[in-house]
């Protein structure tokens, strides 16, 4: 018997009439929940959820990838949106966490309700997500899976597709270019600084690699690889320092980028050898750096990330005007090739009429679409169906000068040398 | 390894003062850390797990102040004073309750602080990093000694620290209050019988150890940035600190800041797969040689 007390008074309730209550309200409950009021059945939103760092030295990816995604949701949704459908993005922050990100893409998964599932932390976790996309068979863009593994045919995931600008092909297109400068200006004595994981490594394998390939003369005089998202590269300036070398290749990017050009700035680094950075040329990493220490060092020899000139094209102009506008700061490649993925899927989406991603995959392999960034024939992107890399995107190698447009003398990479020696080398691994 | 450039740098004079310059400066903002965090755990006993997080705060703060006031002088007196005063608030609140508390309970304490003082940050900074500008009168070509670069600010950074660290000596060894709190540490039953307040002793020593965490925040800021989860790494070296140094000393702290500098300045030249490994293994070594520490003194 259960018992109610009541200002002192005992209320005795019987089992029987609890239990009976109990059921009448639960069946209450149960058909009043089912019976839908409006005569019209509303369709959720389509949901795309993001996640990735949003937090700390990586977090600048983070948030540009968020606006990158809301920029092309909030033009979907004023033409009246996708099937039909308004179209929602939400994010969550992973803290740089490969275990986060795999929690993550299995909580989208299993929730119901995303449709579309976006990796943009680091390739640490892209990787991590790439190997558990198998397993809850989910479409899975992502924006910074660039290390090699994922080439390998044994790894690759027919899940994830790479808006991502590939190591291989930078360290390719860099590599290159260095070589043909190193023979120029006689740097033969080289440093590599580099995050410790496996795109650090990776990018500098490679670089490395093509720069001997373009300069046999090169020597490789030391490496330091500090941890990912370090605080202090105070050692490792003063190691760089003490090697003497002519040339020095640095594949940091986001805030350890530029706290490492912030640090080697107090110890006249630049004065000392020449620079060669992957990640340099994103404008707001130009503009922190400038606001940092004054202005941005001259000289210094970067990778075109993303730029409003670079292609010049329409559509660039179009896309970074927009995003200015909209965010009033300049887009950072994160969020230029997040608004690829999206675009890349709503394309798939209106061609097969669907939001399953069974559907949707064979949709995206292969894809041309005319895009910002584009460099294809009609200024084009296309999705390479053979491994899901994104390929025709614009990239070089410029100098920077200390006022706009911060980096000039911009020698375009070409696609059809950089895609051959690509081909040579997986080939050489065993891949193709 | 390298070891022949290991070689090559520890026989070149600008090489090698290059590197001992570099570890130095490693030394004094972990040490400013370090000995508060020391400092707390002699007097107190408790081993503040949040208290890499009063780094992060200084350094947020002054970023604030920076950006607020333009005045990098006016950060130097604010941040500490701010990070003091959350100190004062923490123990008030907190960290009272738990001082006969088993070691567990403190720790989780002190972790779930951290956790809640880095969401803190990222609901009032956001989550990006924030870079602090270098100071305009900082930004000069480096002074050379014995062919070695030195930034000017990490001068700055090394006298700074220096004074501190006699003054912490000074306050610790000669002052009046001083003597109370190394009296406080070692019997603090016989000075309450003495009259004085405990309570306050205690107060006291943890927003010293607050405001030298928040001044080595501020110290790092124009060269290592504000971002959330600062705080982690930092507290893993001062612990490591604490333990090579000994526990409640000073003078050990500093010398276990400038031994783990050394280990990361050379270290990177030599090992630089295994630099911060080599930081562990020293931990390692004197946990089995002498485990109370270079300074410390045996448990009783």
């Amino acid at each position: 018997m259960s018992e109610i007390r009541k200002k002192g008074k005992k209320k005795v309730v019987s089992r029987r009439k609890f239990l009976k209550a109990s059921l009448i309200g639960l069946a209450g409950y149960t058909v009043g929940g089912s019976i839908r009021i409006s005569p019209l059945k509303a369709e959720r939103p389509i949901r795309f959820g993001l996640h990735g760092v949003c937090s700390g030295p990586g977090g600048m990816s983070g948030e540009s990838a968020l606006y990158g995604v809301t920029l092309w949701a909030e033009e979907v949704n004023k033409k009246g949106g996708l099937l039909g459908r308004q179209v929602e993005v939400l994010q969550r922050d992973t803290f740089g966490k490969p275990e986060e990100a795999v929690r993550y893409t299995r909580e989208f998964a299993a929730s119901g309700n995303i449709d579309f599932i976006i990796a943009h932390g680091s390739s640490a976790e892209a990787f991590a997500v790439a190997a558990i996309s198998k397993d809850v068979k989910r479409l899975i863009t992502s924006q910074n899976e660039t290390t090699e593994y994922t080439a390998d045919p044994k790894v690759r995931s027919p899940y994830c597709f790479r808006f991502a600008k590939n190591g291989l092909l930078m360290g390719i297109g860099f590599g290159q270019y260095a070589g043909r400068v190193s023979k120029e200006l006689g740097l033969t004595q080289w440093f590599t600084i580099s995050a410790d994981y496996a795109f650090g490594r990776d990018m500098v394998n490679i670089f490395v690699e093509f720069l001997k390939k373009s300069n046999p003369a090169v020597e490789i005089k030391g490496q330091a690889w500090p941890k990912l998202y370090e605080a202090d590269y105070t050692p490792q300036i003063s190691a760089i320092l003490a090697a003497k070398p002519q040339a020095v290749y640095c594949p940091l990017w986001g805030g350890d980028l530029i706290a490492f050009i912030k640090q080697s700035m107090m110890y006249g680094l630049f004065e000392k050898t020449k620079f060669f950075s992957s990640h340099l040329g994103d404008h707001e990493i130009i503009q922190s750096i400038t606001k940092s220490i004054g202005k941005l060092p001259a000289g210094l020899y970067g990778r075109t990330r993303y730029l409003r000139t670079v292609p010049d094209t329409k559509a660039n102009h179009d896309f970074y005007d927009a995003y200015l506008k909209r965010f009033g700061i300049h887009p950072l490649h994160w969020a230029w090739l997040n608004y690829l993925g999206a675009l890349s899927i709503e394309t798939a989406v209106r061609k097969v009429g669907s939001v399953g991603n069974d559907l949707v995959i064979p949709a995206l392999e292969g894809l041309t679409i005319k895009a910002p960034g584009g460099i294809g024939p009609g200024d084009t992107i296309t999705m390479r169906a053979r491994d899901h890399q994104l390929i025709h995107y614009g990239e070089g190698t410029g100098v920077t000068i200390s006022e706009e447009p911060y980096l000039t003398n911009i020698v375009m990479d070409s696609w059809d040398k950089v895609v051959e020696e690509e081909t040579g080398w997986l080939k050489r691994k065993g891949w193709l | 390894m390298n070891i022949s450039a290991l070689y090559d740098c520890i026989t070149s004079i600008s090489a090698i003062t290059s590197q001992l310059t570099t570890s130095i400066v490693i030394a004094m903002i972990l040490f400013l850390v370090a000995s508060g965090l020391s400092l707390i755990f002699g007097v107190l006993g408790i081993g503040n797990f949040a208290h890499g997080s009063l780094y992060m705060i200084g350094a947020y703060l002054t970023y604030t102040v920076v950006s607020t006031f333009g005045s990098f002088w006016l950060a130097l007196i604010l941040a500490p004073i701010g990070a003091g005063l959350l100190g004062i608030v923490v123990e008030r609140f907190l960290i009272k309750r738990i001082y006969d508390a088993p070691h567990l309970y403190q720790f989780l304490l002190t972790f779930g602080l951290l956790l809640v003082l880095d969401d803190l940050v990222r609901a009032i900074w956001g989550f990006t990093f924030k870079s602090v500008p270098t100071p305009k009168i900082f930004q000069r070509p480096p002074i050379f000694f014995l062919g070695s670069p030195i930034p000017f600010y990490y001068v700055f950074i090394i006298l700074t620290g220096g004074i501190i660290a006699l003054g912490l000596w000074f306050t610790l060894s000669r002052t009046k209050v001083g003597k109370i709190i190394n009296a406080a540490a070692s019997d603090p039953e016989m000075i309450e019988a003495l009259g004085i307040n405990v309570r306050l002793v205690y107060t006291l020593v943890f927003t010293i150890g607050a405001m030298l965490a928040g001044f080595a925040g501020f110290l790092a800021s124009p060269i290592r940035s504000a971002t959330p989860g600062m705080g982690f790494s930092i507290i893993l070296e001062s612990f490591i600190v604490m333990v090579i140094g000994g526990v409640g000393s000073i003078g050990g702290a500093l010398i276990a800041s400038f031994l783990v500098g050394l280990l990361r300045s050379f270290g990177t030249i030599g090992f630089p797969d295994f630099e911060l490994g080599f930081v562990f293994f020293l931990v390692i070594v004197v946990l089995i040689i002498r485990p109370w520490g270079i300074f410390g003194h045996p448990l009783e």
